[in-house]
């Protein structure tokens, strides 16, 4: 087992290794690449992105505006907001829990950093997530929820989940290197926290206990609530609800990077 | 100014791999009697050795002996087990010739990412591409996806891309295994310059002539150990004369039991992952 001696050691040499001018050209690199090769061939191209989410948006308003969407404005832009955050999150950890595994070649023979492979596919999921944002500020706009300070606050947001992101692929990619039963549970995991999330829901109606439950033992469920109010134009945004997705983010990529440093080696002689 | 370029001590590696075949029931079983289900497997065993600069080593061996491994360690892939090692100057290693291509790509920005992975920008290839399409015959096909090109342009374009690191330390695995005549010829005026300039330099390679020419020190790996290492004619002259007595035919006559290989032991099993 590492010494905290050799972390602190290991954490400084990969800190000053990921700052490189040369990392960085493997960063844009990849992510250039990637961004050019997803959708290839595809005549749709990038609206595939958006079809799945709106075709997801449309059924679940059919089913659940009469009784879910009871009370609540703009149930449309309410239901958007909770598909697309949700569907980041499951599709963009769902496929690079496997990462390591699909880019084995790479992986073992490329001398570059290795969270650079995860930091690039996270980037592409972020752009795509990023335009869908930009349609609910369409749609808000339409409603006349839109307010300027609203923008400014979802920025930091916005980061802090990528962050979120970053922090789980770290965690789950590695531990996939060693079991592979790991994408299984974290299917189940995604499937259980669809339900556990407001996506069609309002939080309020649910009781206390189940209320605390999805707020706490579900890092989704604060973060839709503030992109919620933030595109909704709510007046009394909660910050303490803010503030904890930040500091969601900030745990969640410090036990990342942790796991990341710690095991990696061990992971890539089982891949 | 520091002279040494690497210095490597005691340096061991050890994989654990399964002493069984590896089943939920079996892994189960193993886990209520409390018996180990994996052994260790040592692929390098403490290995010393010095690199000046500009010096140029070969590493020689049998398939398995540790040479890939050893490679990986130095160029910070693997984690070592135990031992030291000093590196003063930050390697650029090429393993496989496809490693930082895309086949979906299309030839020019497949130079780019394979420039970036081996430690080019884009503005320093920028200046260069006329000369990597040159070297590499593909000025005509550069717009067109790698997946289109045979397995041998694309390791010359590989190879031409790579040619262009000004890095002052190289490592090559096996890379110039399967390049067809021609291009030798070009990769051999590569690698004249390269023997003349003060680069740091270490390769593996199957082709001893090859290694006899542009290479003025060799470690020859057995085992995971190494069993010789000097002058690079002479250590090749005795390896080849090793592989000589090993590859003898076996008589005719000799009972059948006796013609069968040994086991492997540590440093012999056929992992591929391994070196």
């Amino acid at each position: 087992m590492i010494t905290i001696k050799a972390f602190r050691e290991k954490l400084k040499i990969r800190a000053k290794r990921l700052m490189t001018k040369s990392n960085r050209n493997v960063l844009c690199e990849l992510t250039r690449a990637y961004f050019k090769i997803t959708d290839h061939n595809s005549i749709l191209g990038v609206f595939w992105s958006f079809i799945g989410p709106i075709a997801l948006l449309a059924v679940m308003y059919l089913i659940f505006k009469s009784y879910f969407g009871k009370g609540i404005h703009a149930y449309p832009l309410y239901l958007l907001i909770g598909v697309i955050s949700v569907n980041f999150f499951v599709t963009a950890t769902t496929y690079i829990v496997r990462i390591f595994y699909i880019n084995r070649d790479f992986t073992l023979n490329a001398m570059i950093c290795r969270e650079t492979i995860i930091l690039s596919n996270v980037a592409i999921f972020s752009y795509k997530f990023l335009i869908e944002l930009g349609c609910c500020f369409v749609l808000s706009i339409f409603y006349h929820l839109f307010t300027w300070h609203s923008l400014l606050l979802i920025v930091p947001l916005f980061i802090a989940y990528v962050a979120l992101i970053i922090g789980v692929s770290f965690i789950f990619s590695i531990l996939y290197c060693f079991a592979r039963d790991v994408e299984h549970i974290w299917m189940f995991i995604t499937r259980l926290l669809f339900f556990a999330t407001p996506i069609f829901y309002l939080p309020d109606k649910l009781s206390p206990l189940a209320y605390k439950f999805i707020y706490f033992c579900n890092p989704l469920t604060p973060f839709l609530i503030s992109f919620r109010q933030l595109i909704m134009g709510q007046p009394n945004i909660s910050m303490h609800t803010y503030f904890y997705c930040l500091s969601l983010s900030l745990g969640f990529i410090i036990i990342g990077c942790c796991v990341f440093l710690v095991f990696e080696n061990t992971a890539m002689e089982r891949i | 100014m520091n002279d040494i370029c690497i210095k490597v001590e005691a340096l061991s590696k050890c994989f654990f791999v399964p002493n069984r075949k590896v089943t939920t029931l079996r892994l189960f079983r193993a886990l209520i009697r409390q018996e180990p289900f994996k052994k260790e497997y040592w692929v390098l065993r403490n290995i010393s050795f010095t690199i000046k600069r500009g010096e140029k080593v070969a590493i020689i061996g049998k398939n398995g002996s540790g040479k890939t491994t050893l490679l990986r360690i130095l160029a910070g892939i693997y984690d070592k087990t135990s031992g030291t090692i000093e590196i003063n100057n930050e390697p650029r290693a090429l393993f496989k010739f496809w490693i930082g291509l895309l086949s979906e790509l299309s030839v020019i920005d497949n130079i780019y990412l394979f420039g970036a992975v081996y430690g080019m920008g884009r503005s320093y290839l920028k200046d260069k591409i006329d000369k990597i399409l040159e070297t590499s015959e593909l000025y005509l096909l550069r717009f067109l996806p790698l997946k289109d090109l045979s397995m041998g342009q694309r390791q010359r374009l590989a190879l031409s891309v790579f040619f262009q690191n000004n890095s002052d330390f190289l490592i090559f695995d096996e890379s110039l295994a399967f390049v067809d005549q021609y291009f030798t010829q070009k990769c051999e005026i590569y690698f004249r310059d390269l023997y003349k300039s003060g680069k740091t330099v270490i390769m593996t390679s199957q082709d001893n002539s090859f290694l006899r020419k542009y290479c003025n020190k060799v470690f020859w790996l057995d085992n995971g150990m190494i069993c010789k290492s000097g002058e690079a004619g002479s250590v090749i002259d005795e390896y080849e004369q090793s592989l000589a007595i090993n590859a003898a035919p076996v008589p005719r006559t000799a009972p059948r039991a006796s013609r069968l290989p040994d086991l492997p032991h540590p440093g012999q099993g056929d992992f591929s992952n391994f070196g």
